[in-house]
């Protein structure tokens, strides 16, 4: 505890002194991909949750010509140095049979809570490889599950009863990554000085990486493009 | 050469090695003294007629030797440890099996004889025969001392028989003969897929062309006529010789019966190294062949 | 000085100083030996001194971590906690409260004193009284005592329970002090527990004594005389660190033995180390102790994957062993490039042969093929298990000469016409092919993952990449519908293929030609002199030992017996003209790479060369290293019992119909799941199949497995579960199998006997209907529409558990169904054994599992069963 505090603490202040963010944005080339249209028929529950037809999130392209829910993170370059999780929730909610949100990042150690918030069965199946799988079963509306991952990947989630749910969880090391949004844009921040491999991760697209130096003055930039397939 | 050292050095071995710089030593001594007495005469020590309790003089000494021995063996002890092998395993025999090392030189008497001449009556002769010494032997000289001059015949039959027959086939069997009891020059690696030509034939075959067995492998009586009369010729040399020289002092003082123990005891003994000679340079497999025993 | 001393008279002769250098010599000696006995020739208590040393050190920085690991807050909070207890403990209000309650109890002893003596003085006067009574004069002034007395009593009574309740009251106060420190000690304690043990741990390594650690194993061993031997095993002495946490990653031979579930079952107390790593265990200088630098020493210490071998000592009879993976390698490569075919091998001498009969061969393919494939198979398939004879042209001609005879003579005639199998399409046949589950065992072009899965050097099925160059259509046609009607004793199962099916697959199978260019040849098949001369050639190298063959269905084992092979010592190996180096070690190498290496002029090999990888052949040499004939005594043994007989039955059946190719069973195979992705499609894991179905259930099953579609226990699965067309006695042993794996005895059980709690049934159907169980499980007939995704795609139709499954199973299954089925789309609904209905059955996860199975039991119709179990 006392070493580890240290450790921390040395990293807040050298953090302080020598950090910058990485920002970018994800850029996506030639023609989106129609999403499809997922079909809920076989739940009335989830049929009735939304008034028009829900579409599949594999696929999303922003208005701006960016691709959302792109998992950007540091692959590489921050050596052996560790990061305490942080004390916060992740929160995992399963709303009108959708996953919300899409894709999310999590650190090793920190507390994810997935909630069912539909009045119907669903089960979260964690298809992870690295950490132990779990397939647990939320029949109620309003129950919550908390779940720590002991080990850095990418894995997806799945319910059974639903087959057009899906999610992607992305655990890490380190508290530097960052989730596309409707603007396509991520922010790494406080980043220490330094060089770093940072990756781009898209469900259908597969992985980019790219190299970044931070320095003492700050901000770094660096952009990702995906092509269409 | 390296295989030889390699063999002579083994830790078993090492009784051996001492044993026959330890024979060689004292018979070179025995002799030198030898011929100093038959130069100088009879020592004095010899004639003396005073003579020394042994207790305490000569236990003073014994003691003496036995404290030089444990002192030998405590140290051999230290630097060499017991040659431990595999252990007995009755489904597996170990190539070549070898005798304890001072029987080695009965166990090479097998390849040239049946295994009851070579093992049973050829050491029950040995055993008889050297009880039968003091019986024989009526020459009062070299008593406490030595001399070759007064008896030459004991000390040279001692020589053939002890150093040569029995030490030297020792060494034989212990250092030359390798896997399959095949005989190995020093300088050839004992392998254990040697291949020996056999090619032995027997006595009568060899010089008369007469064949120990007939074709319906019944034994030849002719042969068998043949090899008996080479053994009977054999142990009738000393009886010529008996006639010959039955005025000399030596035969009329041993008497007939002296004379034919210790003439049968003789030619036997010296039959041994023929035989050998015959196998090892002429091949010969067996002198005469009988429905009882073979030679 | 000699001369000199010869001279005087004997008598006189001074032989001191001979003895006083003779016993000088003698001393040292003595020395010498009390510094070999104390350090020279002890070299184990350095290695005590360094472990010691050693594993001060790491537990001197596991205590400084554990340290470091306490929080240093809570802990000072906890000490300050403990420091006020126990300073309240000597405190005034606790002493003065304290001599208040010793005060009061002192007082209610003497109470309690005086009111035994008022009553003990009322019994006198009350007996007095009694006896004047009875003899006819009242006696009143006894009386009067009496009834003195037992004022006086009620008086005292009263003081006594005023001053108990003193006591009791002043002890609760001070108990509370106690307890109060005894609770922050313990918290103390709590965080410093991780110190505390390593303390320990020290302290006990600390007062350890340097000593020989001896292990001794009365009878284990019998010398060969067959006289019982004890074991002496001292490895300890040197290995301290075997069972030591802290020495994980120290360095020989302090390091903590890797696999601490294996000496679970093996404890090194008990049995030492030589019965799994050999060598010399009296020993106790490293090269001695691992009989390498002993030449005589006959059981050297066991390196890399050799030291497997030793699980033969004990587990000769297992084929599978959990703890010992590359045993368990070893022995399926051995089973299944048939060695035991030519070979004898204690414990495999019935093992079926693993090539297929060769009644019939010429209704399957033609003269120039067979002779081709004899002549050399790897250059038809390089993958096939049939190894490389070598043989001559001439040779091969004469075996195909006399095949093709005795084929002539078989009375084999196809089920349907000739050219019934015309009509289909290759382009469905490639579908049928890649649906029903035939990649589990046939390669066909680069579709070869689940060989990969498999990871060996062969197939354990052909691959067929030209078999449309090898077959005649109208024997494939006759052999997808039924293998066993031309190959009665075949593995391969009938994957109940309708007609049209079948046509697909012949025409799908013929398209795939051997594109090659091959040298054709004349054959002369019909003399006499060739059929007799290719009769003698399979005689003499043994083909009967993988196939049958008319002719010679009576022949024996061609070549020597394998029995004690790994006790073969080297001066009996030929080495040939190579120079290979002259070790066990190497010859079997050199022979197992190329069987015929060490052929010469004149000795003759007929073994024929198998392809190996190099992984493979350390594997055999090291199945080859455990064939001796040593066998420790019974007592160290597990007994080998009717329970374990039948497993090992069961599981060599299902080694020969290859279930683990789809299946996992017993921790290995499942491998045609490398062309499954959705894990849903897998096949069922069946190492726990004895405890999950019914006995009947799985007899019917295995019979004839549920049909495709709708009524299957899993209709969503396109890979069918084939019909092996089991025997009746192969059925037996594989549900004795199944049930011994899980612990089990096959005996008759009338599951319809099994009646649900009548109390727990309507709780059961609501937590069914919380649940939702129907929206993945059918219970009934369906009635979705075609394309629409239906509940019978997704789980098993529950009016099927009934007749199907163990009720105890259900409730296991409930539990947590990812740890019986690893990657099941069924959820828990209790993690980690918490319901989610705190409001039923008062929360309790069990009893409401045994409610579901309850109710679950009350659907569909109870199955009366018609097969008997045997």
């Amino acid at each position: 505890m006392n070493k580890t505090l240290g450790i921390v603490l040395s990293l807040l202040v050298a953090g302080q002194v020598l950090a910058g963010d990485v920002a970018g944005k994800v850029v996506f080339e030639g023609t989106a991909p129609k999403a499809a249209v997922l079909r809920m028929d076989a739940d009335k529950v989830c049929k009735a949750a939304h008034k028009e037809p829900q579409r599949s999130e594999e696929v999303v392209v922003n208005a701006n010509g960016t691709l959302k829910n792109v998992l950007v993170y540091v692959k590489d370059g921050l050596g052996n140095r560790k990061f305490d999780p942080p004390a916060k929730k992740v929160t995992f909610d399963q709303i009108g049979c959708i996953y919300v949100p899409h894709v999310v990042g999590i650190q090793t150690g920190q507390e994810l809570e997935v909630i069912n918030s539909d009045p119907t069965l669903h089960n979260v199946h964690s298809l992870s490889k690295e950490n132990p799988q779990f397939n647990v079963a939320q029949p109620k509306k309003g129950m919550k599950l908390t779940k720590k991952f002991e080990k850095p990947e990418v894995f997806k989630v799945k319910c059974e009863v639903h087959t057009w749910m899906g999610a992607y969880i992305g655990v890490f090391n380190h508290p530097f990554y960052a989730v596309t949004g409707d603007d396509g844009t991520f922010t790494l921040p406080k980043l220490p000085a330094g060089e770093y491999t940072i990756e781009a991760w898209h469900e259908k697209y597969g992985t980019q990486t790219g190299k970044v130096k931070v320095d003492a003055a700050g901000k770094a930039t660096l952009d990702f493009k995906f092509a269409a397939k | 050469m390296e295989h030889l050292f390699k063999i002579i050095s083994k830790p078993d071995n090492l009784p051996i090695v001492l044993m026959l710089v330890l024979t060689i030593f004292y018979t070179w001594f025995a002799m030198k003294k030898a011929l100093q007495n038959d130069r100088q005469g009879m020592p004095e020590e010899a004639k003396q007629a005073d003579k020394v309790q042994v207790w305490p003089f000569l236990v003073k000494v014994e003691f003496l030797g036995a404290l030089v021995v444990m002192v030998i063996l405590t140290f051999w002890s230290f630097l060499i440890d017991a040659p431990l092998e595999e252990p007995a395993n009755p489904s597996l025999t170990p190539n070549p099996s070898k005798a304890p090392w001072y029987f080695l030189g009965l166990q090479e008497m097998l390849v040239y004889f049946d295994p009851w001449i070579a093992g049973v009556l050829l050491p029950t002769l040995i055993i008889l025969g050297l009880c039968a010494i003091p019986y024989i032997d009526i020459n009062p000289k070299g008593n406490g001392y030595y001399t070759f001059k007064e008896r030459p015949f004991a000390i040279l039959t001692f020589c053939f028989g002890f150093l040569l027959m029995w030490v030297a086939l020792i060494v034989l069997g212990t250092f030359f003969r390798g896997p399959g009891w095949n005989l190995f020059w020093p300088w050839e690696y004992w392998d254990t897929h040697r291949v020996v030509a056999l090619t032995n034939v027997d006595f009568t075959e060899k010089f008369f062309g007469v064949p120990t067995r007939l074709v319906d492998d019944s034994l030849n009586p002719l042969a068998m006529a043949i090899g008996g009369a080479a053994v009977v010729l054999w142990y009738a040399i000393p009886v010529v010789y008996y006639f010959l020289k039955r005025n000399t002092d030596l035969i009329r003082k041993m008497g007939p019966l002296r004379y034919g123990i210790t003439a049968f005891l003789f030619m036997t003994m010296m039959a041994v190294p023929v035989k050998v000679i015959l196998r090892l340079t002429l091949n010969i497999k067996y002198i005469v062949v009988t429905p009882f025993f073979n030679i | 000085m000699f001369k000199q001393r010869a001279q005087i008279p004997i008598e006189q002769r001074n032989y001191s100083t001979y003895y006083v250098v003779l016993s000088g010599l003698l001393f040292l000696g003595t020395m010498w030996a009390v510094v070999d006995e104390i350090a020279t020739r002890r070299p184990w208590k350095h290695h005590q001194k360094e472990f010691y040393a050693l594993a001060d050190s790491l537990l001197q920085q596991r205590i400084e971590q554990a340290a470091a690991e306490i929080d240093s807050f809570a802990l000072d909070e906890a000490k300050t906690h403990l420091k006020a207890a126990q300073d309240s403990l000597h405190g005034d209000r606790y002493r003065m409260l304290m001599k208040q309650y010793e005060a009061t109890a002192e007082k209610l002893i003497e109470e309690t004193r005086e009111y035994q003596f008022a009553k003990s003085r009322g019994d006198e006067a009350y007996y007095f009284y009694k006896k004047s009574r009875l003899e006819g004069k009242e006696d009143l002034a006894q009386k009067r005592k009496l009834e003195e007395n037992e004022a006086q009593m009620a008086q005292h009574q009263k003081v006594m329970d005023v001053l108990q309740a003193q006591k009791d009251s002043l002890l609760a106060i001070l108990n509370e002090y106690r307890q109060n420190e005894r609770k922050a000690r313990n918290a103390v304690n709590d965080l410093l527990k991780n110190v505390e043990k390593w303390q320990t741990r020290r302290e006990r390594l600390r007062s350890a004594p340097i000593e020989i650690r001896q292990v001794m194993m009365l009878d284990y061993d019998r010398n060969p005389f067959n006289d019982p031997k004890a074991r002496v095993d001292r490895c300890q002495t040197c290995h301290l660190g075997w069972n030591e946490e802290v020495m994980e990653n120290a360095p020989e031979p302090y390091k903590k033995h890797p696999l601490p579930d294996l000496l679970a079952t093996h404890s090194p107390e008990k049995f030492g180390c030589t019965p799994c790593h050999r060598g010399q265990g009296a020993a106790l200088t490293a090269g001695m102790a691992h009989g390498e630098d002993d030449h005589y020493w006959e059981n050297p210490l066991l390196r890399g994957k050799d030291v497997w071998a030793s699980c033969n000592e004990c587990h000769e009879n297992e084929s599978i062993l959990a703890g010992a993976p590359e045993f368990t390698k070893a022995k399926r490569l051995m089973i299944e490039s048939g060695c035991h075919g030519c070979h004898e091998i204690k414990g495999y001498t019935d093992l079926p042969k693993i090539g297929p009969q060769l009644t019939g061969i010429s209704f399957k393919t033609t003269p120039t093929w067979v002779y081709r494939w004899v002549k050399n198979p790897k250059d038809y398939n390089r993958h096939t298990r049939m190894p490389d004879f070598k043989l001559t042209d001439e040779e091969a001609e004469a075996a195909t000469a006399y095949l093709m005879a005795v084929s002539e003579k078989s009375a084999f005639a196809f089920a349907a016409p000739r050219g019934a199998y015309a009509g289909g399409s290759a382009q469905r046949g490639k579908e049928v092919f890649e649906t029903v589950g035939c990649q589990a065992c046939h390669v066909v072009g680069a579709m070869t993952k689940v060989r990969e899965a498999r990871g060996t050097s062969y197939d354990i099925a052909p691959e067929l990449t030209r078999v449309g160059s090898k077959v005649n259509p109208d024997w494939l046609y006759d052999w997808v519908r039924n293998p066993r009607h031309f190959n009665p004793t075949t593995k391969m199962p009938n994957l109940r293929l309708t007609d049209s099916e079948a046509k697909d697959i012949v025409a799908y199978l013929m398209t795939l030609k051997d594109e090659r260019e091959l040298p054709s040849r004349e054959l002369d098949l019909a003399s006499e002199q060739m059929i007799r001369r290719g009769e003698k050639v399979i005689r003499e190298y043994g083909c009967n030992g993988c196939h049958l063959i008319p002719g010679m269905e009576k022949e024996g084992r061609v070549s020597v017996s394998l029995s004690n092979f790994g006790r073969k010592k080297v001066d009996e190996m030929d080495f040939g003209d190579t120079h290979v180096p002259h070790t066990w070690h190497d010859w079997v190498y050199n022979k197992l790479k190329n069987s015929r290496v060490f052929q010469t002029d004149r000795i003759v090999q007929k073994m024929p060369v198998f392809s190996f990888t190099d992984d493979e052949i350390t594997s055999l040499r090291m199945f080859l290293l455990a064939q001796t004939k040593d066998e420790p005594d019974k007592r160290y043994v597990r007994p080998f019992d009717r329970r374990q007989q039948n497993i090992e039955a069961g599981r060599r059946v299902a080694m020969n119909y290859n279930c683990q190719q789809c299946h996992q069973l017993e921790k290995d195979g499942a491998y045609i799941t490398s062309i499954i992705e959705e894990t849903a499609f897998h096949p069922p894991i069946i190492t726990g199949e004895g405890a999950k179905v019914q006995e009947q259930w799985l007899y019917g099953f295995l019979r004839q497995p549920s049909p495709v579609g709708r009524n299957s226990v899993r209709p969503w699965v396109p890979t069918r579960m084939p019909t092996f067309q089991l025997t009746e006695d192969e059925i037996n042993k594989l549900q004795k199998y199944f049930l011994g794996l899980s612990g089990q005895d096959l005996e008759l059980r009338d599951y319809t006997a099994f009646q649900p709690d009548p109390k727990l049934l309507p709780v059961g159907k609501q937590i069914f209907e919380d649940f939702q169980c129907l929206k993945c499980h059918p219970a009934g007939t369906t009635t979705a529409k075609p394309g629409e995704v239906s509940t019978s795609d997704l789980a098993p139709n529950l009016q099927l558990a009934r007749g199907r499954l163990k009720p105890e199973w259900i409730v296991v299954w409930l539990a947590d169904p990812g740890k019986i089925q690893e990657g099941t789309r069924m959820p828990t609904f209790f993690p980690d054994g918490q319901s989610p209905l705190p409001d039923v059955l008062d929360g309790d996860a069990h009893k409401q599992m045994m409610a579901i199975r309850d109710y679950l039991w009350t659907l569909g119709q109870p199955v009366r069963t018609t097969v008997a179990v045997r």
